[in-house]
């Protein structure tokens, strides 16, 4: 179908909720440009909490293009809120199936691929030990990280990580705002004592 | 649920959570402050806790933010590909996939079922289930008495087949055995027969109880005897051992045995009986549902002067001597069941639950 929409790249700006909901509706007519315009919106985010849930940039980045694929075909089943929150749980749901396929097959390694965080810490203080020991901070963290349940997982991630609200965290798991603070909880905690363990990478705040 | 009932058995609320969480995450309302430092007050190693949790998150925050690789647009080939590999099965899996909760249905049938033939196995082997013989191979049953009537090529054939009214199971069975008498090989109704030959004919009604679980005893069982004369009609009948109980319901097909020709001596057994005794299983004489006891006596009964009455008691005895037998192999058992119909159907159903199991799985990629 032709779009009446012009086509837009990656560094259009945000799209406003108007715009969202303009577009869903010509989606729904079948207008690819319009739902890949959706997609240049959100897929930073959906890759970024598919990647640090699933820890596999390859496999990170066939469930993303699978969810985008699976959100044109269910969009009719869109049935409104937040619309990145709906496309959170379809990314979710397929991480999880991916989980639970690789917990079937121990067999399967993906240590090689695993995302450490410190590829993406920020540290201003140009200082090479400080830059070390945030390597090793980050290669703890998303070892302790990885040890969580994926439900606790995927909360931390969306809230501690990539900074939602309760709310979109919860539309996004389909679960409560209660079960998701519950969550964080019991993760944060399991967490702090996960770090602990190697407390000489720890900031001093953090130390016991 | 289990974490709520916990933290309630240790103090903590769903507001001491908020409070936690409020305060960790720095945004901690005054309230919210004072309630954490009650908990503190009461627990001061919660105090390092959240200490080190608010540095975990500050870790955290300066994470930065990931950046899609490449673009994930969609195509309509893409689509059409997605939706080419969705096929019927895959779609049927996706009901069965591990979030869901019909995840482990199949495998749940399949046990079920599985038990269910150990548990009826087990009971055939302990004796506590019983192959109920009304639907087993053991009863004698119409198709059967066809069997024996169109391989003796008339010889033996059914010439009626009745339902009592009050009997709403009970087949009887009535089976002709003619003798070949020279001159009479055109005749093919017992009947017609009986007329032509002008020769007595003995049928011999045998109702066999199958020794129930309520006539333990083979006194019990119902057994009747019944003599024909020549023209057809009635000419005596005898309940020769027991009376015909209340529970006829529950009894078994019966047999009735027709003897045409005041010939028929105990000479003549060969010539008949081992036609049909290859027609009879042994399951149906061990039965107690034909036996070759009320055959021999049915046929071989002194029937020279009166033919109908020793057939039919010869018959009767023969089997009161199966439903004794009957009633004996079936004393103290429990229950009686259509047994290894039941262990088939289940085994099958197991089968089929496991190849759907393993058909979703393979479905779905796994």
């Amino acid at each position: 179908m032709a779009s009446s929409i012009e086509p837009l790249n990656d560094t259009d700006s945000i799209l406003t909720s108007f715009d969202e909901q303009r577009l869903i509706q010509l989606t729904r007519d079948g207008d690819y440009d319009a739902f890949n315009r959706l997609v240049i919106e959100y897929q930073g985010a959906v890759f970024a909490v598919v990647l640090r849930t699933v820890r596999n940039r390859a496999a990170a980045e066939d469930i993303t293009q699978d969810a985008f694929i699976s959100a044109f075909r269910k969009i009719s089943s869109y049935r409104g809120g937040i619309f990145r929150a709906w496309l959170f749980r379809i990314a979710k749901n397929a991480s999880l199936d991916y989980l639970r396929k690789q917990a079937r097959r121990p067999e399967t390694s993906i240590d090689e691929d695993i995302v450490y965080f410190s590829e993406t810490v920020k540290d201003d203080s140009q200082d090479p030990l400080a830059d070390a020991l945030n390597a090793e901070l980050a290669r703890l963290i998303e070892h302790c990280l990885g040890g969580l349940s994926e439900d606790h997982r995927f909360a931390m991630v969306m809230v501690d990580v990539e900074g939602y609200q309760y709310d979109e965290a919860a539309e996004s798991i389909g679960v409560s705002i209660g079960t998701v603070k519950s969550r964080l909880n019991r993760a944060r905690a399991r967490m702090s004592d996960c770090v602990q363990q190697d407390p000489e990478l720890l900031p001093v705040a953090m130390r016991l | 649920m289990i974490f709520r009932v916990l933290n309630r058995l240790i103090g903590r609320t769903d507001s001491s959570l908020d409070a936690v969480n409020a305060y960790v995450e720095g945004n901690a309302s005054p309230d919210e402050i004072k309630l954490i430092e009650q908990m503190v007050r009461e627990n001061p190693a919660l105090e390092k806790d959240l200490t080190t949790q608010r540095s975990l998150l500050q870790v955290l925050d300066r994470v930065d933010n990931i950046e899609a690789p490449r673009s994930f647009a969609v195509t309509p080939e893409m689509v059409a590909a997605a939706e080419r590999s969705e096929s019927r099965l895959s779609r049927l899996a996706e009901l069965f996939a591990p979030q869901r909760k019909l995840a482990l249905a199949p495998a749940v049938i399949a046990g079920i079922t599985a038990l269910g033939v150990a548990l009826l196995t087990l009971g055939d082997i302990t004796g506590v289930v019983d192959q109920n013989r009304l639907s087993g191979e053991g009863s004698f049953t119409t198709t059967k008495a066809a069997e024996i009537g169109r391989q003796t090529e008339g010889r033996v054939s059914i010439i009626e087949r009745e339902s009592e009214s009050s009997v709403a199971d009970d087949v009887i069975v009535t089976v002709v055995v003619e003798k070949q008498v020279a001159g009479d090989s055109g005749s093919d109704g017992s009947t017609e027969m009986a007329a032509s030959t002008d020769a007595p004919v003995a049928t011999a009604l045998v109702s066999e109880a199958q020794a129930p679980v309520v006539a333990p005893e083979s006194e019990d069982s119902s057994l009747a005897a019944k003599a024909v004369a020549p023209d057809g009609e009635p000419e005596a009948d005898a309940d020769v051992i027991g009376e015909q109980p209340p529970s006829i319901a529950a009894a078994p097909p019966a047999l009735v045995v027709e003897v045409d020709g005041d010939s028929l001596t105990e000479n003549d057994i060969p010539a008949v009986a081992p036609e049909i005794s290859e027609l009879v299983s042994p399951d149906d004489l061990e039965a107690g549902t034909v036996t070759t006891s009320s055959l021999g006596y049915g046929v071989g009964g002194e029937i020279a002067d009166g033919a109908a009455d020793g057939a039919a008691l010869g018959a009767a005895e023969g089997a009161a001597a199966g439903a004794a037998d009957g009633a004996a192999s079936n004393e103290g058992k429990g229950i009686s069941l259509p047994l290894w119909q039941l262990q088939i159907a289940l085994a099958a159903l197991a089968i089929a639950a496991i190849g759907a199991w393993a058909g979703l799985r393979r479905a779905r990629g796994e």
